[in-house]
C-alpha cells in the first residue's frame, strides 16, 4: 500500500515537474519580441541610427504628404484647379476650399508630420547612446544626426505653412507625456526650423560628396530650403485675429535669404539643366540630377502597390487613356488657357508645363480645343513620360521635386529687390539664367536678345515683383508652392477673384464652353489662408488647441 | 467479479432479456446501467439505448435502470424477454453533470449562473457551425452572425459583452483546452454537452480570461458497450430567401438618361447612342427582362450541402474508444463559393490500474473555403455592389446577354478609374482560397492518491495553419486595373501548449455534508508566425500561385512571428451543508506576459451561495412546488484579449523609397504603456431556480449586475505625440440584465410527449466613463471611400454601445424652400429654411433635422438614429414525440435593434453613371418631365413632376450623409428549422441486423418576419470589434435550405 502511495506519487511529480521545466524560467513573463527592437535597447552605433533616420524620411514618402495631398494642396489657385466642380469629395473638398476640420487628409497629413518629427525627436533624444569608434564614423554620426534634425525643421516649416501657430514639441513623446502642448507662437517655431536647419548644414555634405547620390539631403539643398523658411518668414501669414501680417523685422528674413542664396550660387555646386524639357523628362524616367533637382522626395514601390507610392504623373498628368500602353493619366489636376497666355512666343517652357491634349487607348495624341481649356493638364510629368510598363493604374514611382535651382535663382532676385529695392547684378543674372533656358539659350552665355537689364524694370521694385509674379508662375508651376507664395505675397484673394472674373468673361466673351471654376465662389479671405486644425486634435486636447479663425 | 457472474451464469437458469431505453423525449438513452437488483450483475445500454441482460430464471427478478441525471426505474422482471424502458427525466436537469472549470458538479448544487445544452438538444438539426446550435438556445447568449456565407463569421455575445473596444467574444474551452479559433473545428454532432458560464463566480476559475463568459464544450467519447458503427448522412438544397428589388431595364434606362442631362457632351456621345432616345424607352426596354444579375450569380447552379459521418465507438469496463470522420461538401448559393471540411476525431480513455486513468483526445480538422465572400480586401470592397448595381441591359445594339459572357463592358471602358466588371466574370477571374488545419492532440492522466485525494495532470498542443491564396488572373477587374495579374499567398501558423495539474479532495462528511477542494497550476503558452508573399506582372498566361516566379515584379515579403505566455494559480472550495446550503469560493492568479511590467499578476476571487429550500421541511409539504434554489453570487473575473507587446516602446521595420530601390528603416510602433493590464469585471448574479408539479414545468431566472472597469482602450492621443492612439486601461461599463428560461413537458406520455422551451434575455449596457471626454466617435469605415468620411456611430458616457449617429431625415427640400432667381438661374433657400451652406440645397436634396436650431445644418446637427442592441432576443422550441416520429420546430427573435442599411445609402447613390439602383429611387425627386426635357429651371413644372416623390434626385442622392433614412428596424422572429423525423420499430430493425435506423428532414430558414429590407436582420458585416454593430454592407445573402438525411447504427 505504501509502495503504491510512492509510485502514485512519483508520476504525479513526474509529470507536474514535465510542465513546470515549461514554465518555470525566471523571466517567463517577460515578453520576447520578433522582429521590433526595443528603444531601451537600441540606438547603440551608426547603423541603428541610419535605420532610425531612413524612418524621419518615410513620412515625406508618403501619399498624404507629398504624394498626394501636397498635389491638391497646390490647387486652386491662377495657375491649376482641381477638375470638376462638385464637393463631396477628399480632393475637391479641399482644392475648391471647402475645407472642413473633419477633413482627412488634413488629418492624415498633419499626424504624418508629427510622427517625422517625434522618430526625428527620439533619435535627437537617445543620439549620445551611440557609440563612435573613429573619426570616419564621427563624421557619419554628426552626418545623420544632421539629416534627422533638418527633416524635423521640414516638418515644422510645412505644418506652419499650412497651419500657422502650431504646438512645438522637440523631446520625443514618453509614457507618462501630458500632450496638451497649446500651440505655439509661429515665430517661435520659425526660430527652432532655422536653429535645426543652420545646425545641420555644416555636417551634411554636398550632392556630389554623396556617392551613390540617392536623394538625401545635401548642403546645398539644406541651404535652398533653409532661404525658403527665411523667404516665408518674410512673408504675410493669417493670424489668428484673422488678420494677414508679416513679422516687423521682416526685413532681416529677405536679408538672409539674399545671403544664402548668394552662397549656393556662389558654391558653383548647382546649375540649371540646359534643357528645361529634360528636366521633367529625367524626374519621369527616375534620373537623378542633384545639380539642378536639388532635393526630390523619394517614391518607390517595386509592384506599384499604395506604400510609398505617389500619384505624381497621373493625377497631375494630361489625360490619358487607361487602356493605353502608358496606364491611366487620371489628370484631375487642371490648368486653363489663362495660364497659358502668360507665356511669350517662343518661350519653351508653355508646351513643357501644359498639355493642351490627351491621349486615348491607342496611344493617339488627341488634340483639347481652346474652347475647353479647362481640360488641359500640367505637362511637367506625362504618363506618357514615365519609364517603363505601368505598375499600376494611377500610382508611379515619380517623385516630388521639392527644390530645384531656378527656384534659389528667382529667390535670390526676390530678396534682393525686396531688401535693396532694386536688383543687382547677381539678380538680374539669376533672372536671366531662367530666361535663357526658357528660350532655348544655353543660361550661363549672356544673350543681349533676351537677356534682362535693370532698365527692363521701367516700374522699379513693383515692376519686379510683377515680373516674378508670373515668371515664378512659368518657371514653377504645378510644382506645389503657388499657393502658398499668393498667400505671402498677400495676394491669393485677389489673385482668386480676377482670375474668376477673367475666366467667366472668357466663358461670356463665347471663347470657352461653360464651366464651373468654384474657387471663385468658395475662396474666403481670412480663412483659407490656413487650414483647419484637424478637429480630432481639438478634441483630445480639449480645446488646449484652439481653431484656427473661421472655421 | 467477473469471475463471479461467469459461476451464477453456469449455475443457475437463465434467460436473456433485451430492450430499448429511452427519455421523455423518446430518444435512445445510451449509458444507462441496467443491473439485476441485489447483485453486481449488469450491463450496460449502447448508443441506441439498447440492452441485453442474461438473468437468472426465476421469480422475483427485477431490474434496475439508472443513469446519471434521471430517475432510476425499478421493473420486475416476470417472465418477460423484452422490456423497453422510458426514463423519467422529470429530474434531469437536477442531476445533470455540469462542467464548471477543471471540475464537474450536479445541476442541483450549482451556485453560480451556468447554463447548458446537451446533444440531444443539438440532435434532429443537422448544422455545419456550432455557433448556430447556441443561436437563442441559450438565455443571455446572443448569436451575432455577420452575414448568410457558408464560412461567415459569427459573434457570441454573453450577457451583451462589457468592453467597449476590445474582443468581446467569450473564451472557448474544448475538453480542458483553449481553442483560439473559437468553435472552428469542431463537429456539432461530436458534441456531447455546451456548458455557458456566464457569471463572474463560475468564470472567476478562468480569471483573466473569464470576463467575456465561458463556453465549455464536451465532446462524446467512447462508451462502455460493444462496438456500435454509426452511419449518418444528409443531404440537402439552399436557394436564396429573397432578392433586393431594382430598377426595372425601363427604369434604368431613364435614369441613365437623367444622369446625363446635365452633361450635354455625355449624352451626346454615350447614353443617346447607347440607348437610343428618350422617347423610343418605352417601346425598347418596356417588355425587355434583362439580366437579373442576383439571378446569375445566386441561382446559377444548384447549391448542394451534404455530408457524411461515421462513427466506430466501443469498449469495456477499462477501456473506451471512439473513432469518427466527417466530411462536409456546403455549397455556396454564391456562384463559385463551396466550403469542404475533413474531420477525424479520436478519443481513447484506459484505466490503467484501479488507481489511474490515462485518456488521449486527437482531433484534426481540414477546412478547405474556395470562392470570395461578397466582401473583400477587409470589407471595403463590396462584390456585392456588382451584383446589385452592374447594369442590366447593354442598351439597344446587342444582346443583354453579351454582359454575362464579356470581361469588359464597352461602356464602362469608356469610364476613368475603377469601372464594374460582370459579376460573372470576375468571380471566374479571380481565385480565393483558403484552407484552415487545426490539429489537437491532448491526453491526461487521473490518479487516485488516497480515498479522498487525487491528481490530474493534463498536456495538450494545438497547431493550426491557415493558408490563403489570392489570385488576379487576366480577366479580372483588379489585374485589368493593375496591367497584369497579381496575386498572393499567407501562411498564418499558430501552435499553442497547455499544461495543467489539478488536485482534488473530496469528502463526505456525516453522509449530508460534503466538502470539495480543488488547487491547481497552469501553464499556457501561444506562438503565432505569418507569412506573405506576392508577386505582380504575371504574365498573361500563367500557372497562378503554383509558380509564383512568373511574376515579374516580386512583392516584398512580410513576416512576423509574436509569442505570448500567461501561468496560473488557482484553487476553488465548495462545500454542501445538509444538501441545503452551499457554499462555493474560488480565486485564481494570473501572471501574463502581455501586460506592463508595473502589473505582470492580477487575483480574481469569487464567492458563491446557494440555498436549497425546497430541501426544507416546510416546503417540503405541497406538490406545486417540487424544486426551489436561490443562488447569490459575487466575483471578478479579467479580459485579457489585446495583442502583444502593447506595452512596450518598440520600434519596427519599415522601408523606405531611395532612388530606384528600397532601404530598410526603422520607426517607434507604440507608445509605451508600463501600467497596461487587463479589463476587471466584477458581477453580482441574484438567481432563482423552480421547479413545479414534479420538475415539470421548470424556470430559471437570473438578474445580474456587472461592472467593469479598467477597459482596455485603444485611447485616442493627440497626434503631436507621433501616435494617434495608445492602449490604457480606462473607462468603465455597466451591464444590467434579466434572464428567464422555462422548460414545460407538457404532455409526457408513454407515446406522445411534447416539451417546450423558451428563454428570454433582456441586457442594458450602459457606459459610465469613457477616457479623457465623455464620448468617442467612431467611423465604421464600411466604405473607405474619401466620401465618407465622418463618424457614424457614437458611444457616450450614459448611453449604451451600438448608437448611430447620423441626420435625422425630414424629407426632401422642395421648390417650397426656395425662391427662384431668373437672372441667376438659381433656387436661393428662403428664409427660415435651414441648410447647409457648404453644401448649397437645390430642390431635390435630402433635408435634415435642424437640430440645433440655428438654421444651419452641420455636423452638430447629428444625433442618435438607432441602436444596435436588441432589447430582447431569445428563442422557443416546440419539440413533440409521438411513437417512432419526432417533431420540432425552433423559432429565435430579436426585439428592439436597428440596421444601418449601408447598402441601401451607396446602392442609391445615382450619380453613380451606368450603374442600377434599388428600386426605392424609382420615386425619386426627378428633373426631367415626361419628354424628357430638363425643367430643373422652370419651378412650377418641377413641383408638379414631383408632388409624389419620395427619394432624392440624381445630384442629392449623391452625397453620402448617414441619415435616418437609413436606419431600419430589425426586429425579427425567424422560423429557423423545422426538423421531422421517424425512428424504424426496433423489432424491424433488428430483423435486418441494424440497431437503429432514423430517417429526418429539416427545414432551415423558412421565414423571418420583419420590416427589414435587405437580404436577412441577422446581419453584423462590420463589427469593428462591436464599436460599430448591425451594419449592412454587402452582406452575404442568406438562405433558406431543406435537408434529408438518415442516421444508422449497427
Amino acid at each position: 500500500m505504501k509502495s503504491k502511495l510512492y509510485l502514485k506519487t512519483g508520476i504525479v511529480v513526474i509529470v507536474s515537474i514535465l510542465g513546470f521545466t515549461c514554465s518555470s524560467c525566471s523571466d517567463l513573463l517577460q515578453e520576447q519580441t520578433f522582429g521590433y527592437y526595443n528603444e531601451k535597447e537600441f540606438f547603440t552605433n551608426n547603423e541603428q541610427l541610419s535605420l532610425a533616420v531612413n524612418g524621419v524620411y518615410e513620412v515625406l514618402s508618403n501619399k498624404m504628404t507629398y504624394g498626394h495631398f501636397m498635389l491638391v494642396s497646390d490647387c486652386d489657385t491662377d495657375l491649376s484647379h482641381i477638375k470638376g466642380a462638385g464637393i463631396g469629395h477628399a480632393a475637391r473638398d479641399l482644392g475648391h476650399y471647402n475645407v472642413y476640420a473633419e477633413h482627412t487628409w488634413i488629418q492624415d497629413a498633419w499626424e504624418l508630420y508629427y510622427k517625422g518629427i517625434d522618430r526625428a525627436n527620439r533619435i535627437l533624444d537617445n543620439k549620445d547612446k551611440v557609440v563612435t569608434k573613429d573619426s570616419l564614423e564621427r563624421k557619419r554620426f554628426k552626418n545623420l544626426i544632421a539629416e534627422a534634425r533638418f527633416l524635423r525643421g521640414l516638418c515644422y516649416f510645412d505644418l506652419v505653412r499650412m497651419w500657422g501657430d502650431v504646438p512645438l514639441k522637440i523631446t520625443s513623446s514618453k509614457p507618462h507625456d501630458n500632450f496638451l502642448i497649446p500651440r505655439t507662437d509661429r515665430e517661435l517655431v520659425y526660430d527652432q526650423i532655422i536653429l535645426d536647419m543652420e545646425t545641420s548644414i555644416p555636417d551634411l555634405p554636398w550632392h556630389n560628396e554623396m556617392n551613390p547620390y540617392l536623394g538625401r539631403i545635401s548642403k546645398g539643398a539644406a541651404m535652398g530650403l533653409l532661404a525658403r523658411v527665411y523667404l516665408f518668414r518674410a512673408g504675410y501669414s493669417l493670424h489668428q485675429d484673422g488678420s494677414m501680417k508679416r513679422p516687423a523685422n521682416y526685413m532681416d528674413y529677405y536679408e538672409k535669404v539674399k545671403e544664402i542664396t548668394a552662397s549656393i550660387i556662389a558654391s558653383n555646386k548647382h546649375a540649371l539643366n540646359t534643357s528645361y524639357e529634360k528636366v521633367f523628362r529625367n524626374v519621369c524616367e527616375y534620373i537623378m540630377e542633384p545639380k539642378e533637382v536639388m532635393f526630390e522626395v523619394q517614391f518607390f514601390n517595386p509592384t506599384g502597390k499604395d506604400e510609398h507610392t505617389g500619384k505624381i504623373g497621373s493625377y497631375n498628368s494630361p489625360e490619358i487613356d487607361r487602356n493605353s500602353s502608358f496606364g491611366l493619366g487620371n489628370s484631375f489636376i487642371k490648368t486653363s488657357g489663362l495660364f497659358w497666355k502668360k507665356f511669350d512666343t517662343g518661350d519653351l517652357r508653355k508646351p513643357v508645363a501644359i498639355a493642351d491634349f490627351r491621349i486615348d487607348k491607342t496611344d493617339k495624341i488627341i488634340p483639347i480645343g481652346y474652347n475647353e481649356n479647362y481640360r488641359w493638364a500640367p505637362g511637367k510629368w506625362r504618363r506618357n513620360w514615365v519609364k517603363g510598363a505601368p505598375k499600376d493604374l494611377e500610382n508611379t514611382d515619380v517623385n516630388f521635386i521639392l527644390l530645384r535651382y531656378a527656384d534659389v535663382l528667382l529667390m535670390y532676385a526676390e530678396a534682393v529687390n525686396e531688401y535693396d529695392g532694386t536688383l543687382d547684378n547677381l539678380a538680374l543674372e539669376c533672372l536671366n539664367q531662367v530666361k535663357r533656358r526658357a528660350y532655348g539659350k544655353d543660361p550661363k552665355t549672356p544673350d543681349p536678345l533676351i537677356d534682362l537689364t535693370s532698365a527692363s524694370f521701367v516700374g522699379g521694385q513693383q515692376a519686379v515683383r510683377d515680373y516674378l509674379f508670373d515668371e515664378r508662375a512659368r518657371e514653377l508651376c504645378f510644382e506645389g508652392f503657388r499657393r502658398s507664395d499668393l498667400i505671402r505675397w498677400n495676394l491669393i484673394g485677389t489673385t482668386i477673384s480676377t482670375f474668376y472674373t477673367d475666366f467667366n468673361k472668357e466663358i461670356s466673351d463665347g471663347f470657352v464652353k461653360t464651366y464651373s471654376w468654384v474657387a471663385g465662389t468658395r475662396f474666403q479671405a481670412g480663412k483659407h489662408e490656413l487650414y483647419p486644425i484637424p478637429a480630432v486634435e481639438i478634441r483630445e486636447t480639449r480645446n488646449v488647441i484652439t481653431q484656427n479663425p473661421n472655421y | 467479479m467477473l469471475f463471479g457472474c461467469l459461476i451464477s451464469a453456469f449455475s443457475q437458469p437463465k434467460s436473456t432479456i433485451s430492450g430499448v431505453i429511452t427519455d421523455n423525449e423518446n430518444l435512445p438513452l445510451p449509458g444507462v446501467n441496467v443491473v439485476l437488483k441485489g447483485t453486481n450483475t449488469g450491463t450496460i445500454s449502447n448508443i441506441d439505448g439498447y440492452y441485453t441482460i442474461t438473468v437468472p430464471a426465476s421469480s422475483g427478478t427485477t431490474l434496475v435502470f439508472s443513469f446519471v441525471g434521471y430517475d432510476s426505474k425499478e421493473i420486475a422482471v416476470n417472465g418477460q424477454s423484452v422490456i423497453d424502458v422510458v426514463l423519467g427525466n422529470s429530474s434531469v436537469e437536477l442531476n445533470e453533470i455540469v462542467k464548471i472549470g477543471y471540475a464537474t458538479t450536479k445541476r442541483k448544487d450549482l451556485t453560480g449562473s451556468v447554463s447548458s445544452l446537451k446533444s440531444s438538444d443539438l440532435v434532429g438539426t443537422p448544422i455545419t457551425d456550432v455557433t448556430q446550435a447556441l443561436s437563442g438556445k441559450i438565455a443571455g447568449v446572443q448569436v451575432i452572425k455577420s452575414q448568410g456565407a457558408p464560412d461567415a463569421e459569427t459573434s457570441i455575445r454573453v450577457r451583451g459583452g462589457t468592453s467597449i473596444t476590445q474582443n468581446n467574444e467569450p473564451l472557448y474551452i474544448i475538453d480542458g483546452f483553449p481553442s483560439e479559433d473559437g468553435l472552428k473545428g469542431i463537429e456539432a454532432t461530436d458534441i456531447e454537452t455546451i456548458d455557458v458560464l456566464k457569471d463572474a463566480s463560475s468564470t472567476a476559475i478562468y480569471g483573466s480570461r473569464g470576463a467575456n463568459g465561458v463556453i465549455l464544450i464536451t465532446t462524446k467519447g467512447g462508451k462502455e458497450n460493444k462496438m456500435t458503427i454509426d452511419y449518418d448522412v444528409y443531404a440537402g438544397l439552399k436557394k436564396i430567401t429573397k432578392k433586393y428589388d431594382l430598377l426595372n431595364v425601363r427604369d434604368f434606362v431613364e435614369l441613365e438618361y437623367e444622369r446625363a442631362i446635365n452633361d450635354p457632351d455625355k449624352m451626346r456621345t454615350t447614353i443617346l447612342p447607347t440607348y437610343g432616345e428618350f422617347n423610343e424607352y418605352e417601346s425598347l426596354y418596356g417588355n425587355r427582362p434583362g439580366i437579373d444579375w442576383q439571378d446569375e450569380v445566386f441561382n446559377r447552379r444548384p447549391a448542394v450541402t451534404q455530408q457524411h459521418k461515421v462513427n466506430i465507438s466501443g469498449g469495456n469496463k477499462t477501456s473506451q474508444y471512439l473513432f469518427s470522420y466527417t466530411h462536409n461538401d456546403d455549397k455556396g448559393i454564391w456562384y463559385g463559393s463551396s466550403l469542404v471540411r475533413d474531420n477525424v476525431r479520436i478519443k481513447l480513455n484506459q484505466k490503467t490500474t484501479d488507481w489511474m486513468n490515462v485518456s488521449l483526445n486527437v482531433n484534426y480538422i481540414d477546412e478547405k473555403t474556395q470562392g470570395l465572400g461578397s466582401l473583400q480586401d477587409g470589407g471595403a470592397f463590396s462584390r456585392m455592389q456588382h451584383v446589385i448595381q452592374y447594369r442590366p441591359t447593354i442598351g439597344k445594339n446587342g444582346q443583354d446577354e453579351g454582359l454575362i459572357i464579356n470581361d469588359d463592358d464597352p461602356l464602362l471602358l469608356l469610364e476613368g478609374a475603377s469601372p464594374m466588371q460582370s459579376p460573372i466574370a470576375s468571380i471566374e477571374g479571380e481565385t480565393k482560397n483558403k484552407r484552415n488545419r487545426i490539429l489537437n492532440l491532448n491526453g491526461d492522466v487521473e490518479i487516485k492518491l488516497l480515498k479522498n485525494l487525487s491528481y490530474r495532470g493534463s498536456l495538450g498542443v494545438r497547431k493550426r495553419l491557415y493558408n490563403q491564396d489570392i489570385f488576379y488572373s487576366e480577366r479580372s477587374k483588379q489585374a485589368k486595373n493593375a496591367g497584369a495579374p497579381y496575386g498572393w499567398k499567407v501562411i498564418d501558423d499558430a501552435e499553442s501548449m497547455m499544461f495543467n495539474n489539478v488536485l482534488s479532495y473530496s469528502k463526505t462528511i456525516n453522509s449530508v455534508n460534503q466538502l470539495d477542494l480543488i488547487a491547481g497550476q497552469e501553464y499556457l503558452f501561444d506562438r503565432f508566425s505569418y507569412l506573405k508573399a506576392g508577386a505582380a506582372n504575371f504574365p498573361d498566361i500563367n500557372f497562378g500561385l503554383n509558380d509564383m516566379s512568373l511574376g515579374g515584379t516580386p512583392e516584398i515579403p512580410v513576416t512576423s512571428i509574436a509569442e505570448n505566455k500567461l501561468l496560473s494559480f488557482f484553487t476553488r472550495a465548495n462545500v454542501n451543508i445538509n444538501q441545503k446550503y452551499l457554499l462555493a469560493a474560488s480565486i485564481r492568479a494570473d501572471g501574463s506576459t502581455k501586460f506592463g511590467a508595473n502589473h505582470k499578476w492580477g487575483y480574481f476571487p469569487s464567492a458563491s451561495f446557494a440555498w436549497r429550500m425546497s430541501e426544507e421541511d416546510f416546503l417540503k409539504e405541497q406538490d406545486l412546488l417540487s424544486n426551489l434554489k436561490l443562488r447569490l453570487s459575487y466575483g471578478t473575473s479579467g479580459n485579457n484579449r489585446i495583442d502583444n507587446y502593447l506595452s512596450l516602446s518598440l520600434l519596427g521595420t519599415l522601408w523606405i523609397p531611395s532612388g530606384n530601390g528600397t532601404l530598410p528603416g526603422l520607426g517607434s510602433r507604440q507608445l509605451e504603456n508600463p501600467d497596461l493590464k487587463w479589463e476587471t469585471n466584477i458581477t453580482g448574479n441574484f438567481g432563482i431556480d423552480a421547479g413545479f408539479l414534479d420538475n415539470r414545468i421548470q424556470v430559471t431566472l437570473d438578474l445580474y449586475n456587472t461592472d467593469t472597469k479598467d477597459l482596455l482602450l485603444n485611447a485616442p492621443l493627440p497626434l503631436i505625440s507621433g501616435f494617434p492612439s495608445r492602449m490604457i486601461n480606462a473607462g468603465k461599463t455597466n451591464n444590467k440584465g434579466i434572464e428567464v428560461s422555462i422548460t414545460s413537458h407538457n404532455i409526457n406520455k408513454k407515446n406522445f410527449s411534447w416539451t417546450t422551451s423558451l428563454n428570454l434575455s433582456h441586457n442594458k449596457n450602459t457606459v459610465k466613463e469613457l477616457y479623457m471626454s465623455d464620448y468617442m466617435e467612431i467611423l465604421s469605415n464600411w466604405a473607405q471611400t474619401s466620401e465618407f468620411n465622418k463618424g457614424d456611430y457614437m458611444i457616450q458616457v450614459g448611453q449604451s454601445l451600438g448608437q448611430m449617429w447620423g441626420y435625422e431625415l425630414e424629407g426632401i427640400y422642395t421648390t417650397d424652400d426656395f425662391t427662384f432667381n431668373p437672372t441667376k438661374n438659381k433656387y436661393e433657400v428662403k428664409e427660415g429654411v435651414a441648410y447647409d451652406p457648404s453644401r448649397y440645397p437645390k430642390p431635390g436634396f435630402w433635408k435634415y433635422k435642424d437640430v440645433k436650431k440655428d438654421n444651419i445644418i452641420n455636423l452638430e446637427d447629428r444625433k442618435v438614429i438607432g441602436n444596435a442592441i436588441p432589447d430582447i432576443y431569445g428563442g422557443l422550441n416546440n419539440s413533440f414525440a409521438y411513437k417512432g416520429f419526432d417533431f420540432s420546430i425552433f423559432i429565435n427573435f430579436s426585439i428592439g435593434n436597428d440596421i444601418y442599411s449601408a447598402n441601401k445609402m451607396y446602392y442609391t447613390k445615382l450619380n453613380n453613371q451606368y450603374r442600377n439602383s434599388l428600386s426605392i429611387a424609382k420615386n425619386r425627386y426627378t428633373i426631367i418631365d415626361a419628354n424628357g426635357n430638363d425643367i430643373f429651371t422652370d419651378p412650377v413644372q418641377l413641383a408638379a413632376a414631383n408632388t409624389n416623390s419620395t427619394f432624392a434626385s440624381v445630384e442629392g442622392s449623391s452625397v453620402l450623409d448617414f441619415h435616418s433614412g437609413y436606419v431600419e428596424d430589425g426586429s425579427f422572429l425567424k422560423i429557423n428549422n423545422i426538423s421531422f423525423g421517424y425512428t424504424l420499430p426496433k423489432s424491424m430493425v433488428n430483423k435486418i441486423h441494424f440497431s437503429n435506423i432514423r430517417f429526418y428532414g429539416t427545414l432551415y430558414n423558412l421565414y423571418t418576419f420583419t420590416k427589414y429590407s435587405g437580404f436577412d436582420p441577422e446581419v453584423n458585416t462590420v463589427p469593428n470589434n462591436g464599436m460599430t454593430p448591425g451594419i449592412d454592407w454587402g452582406a452575404y445573402p442568406s438562405t433558406i435550405s431543406f435537408i434529408l438525411g438518415a442516421n444508422i447504427s449497427f
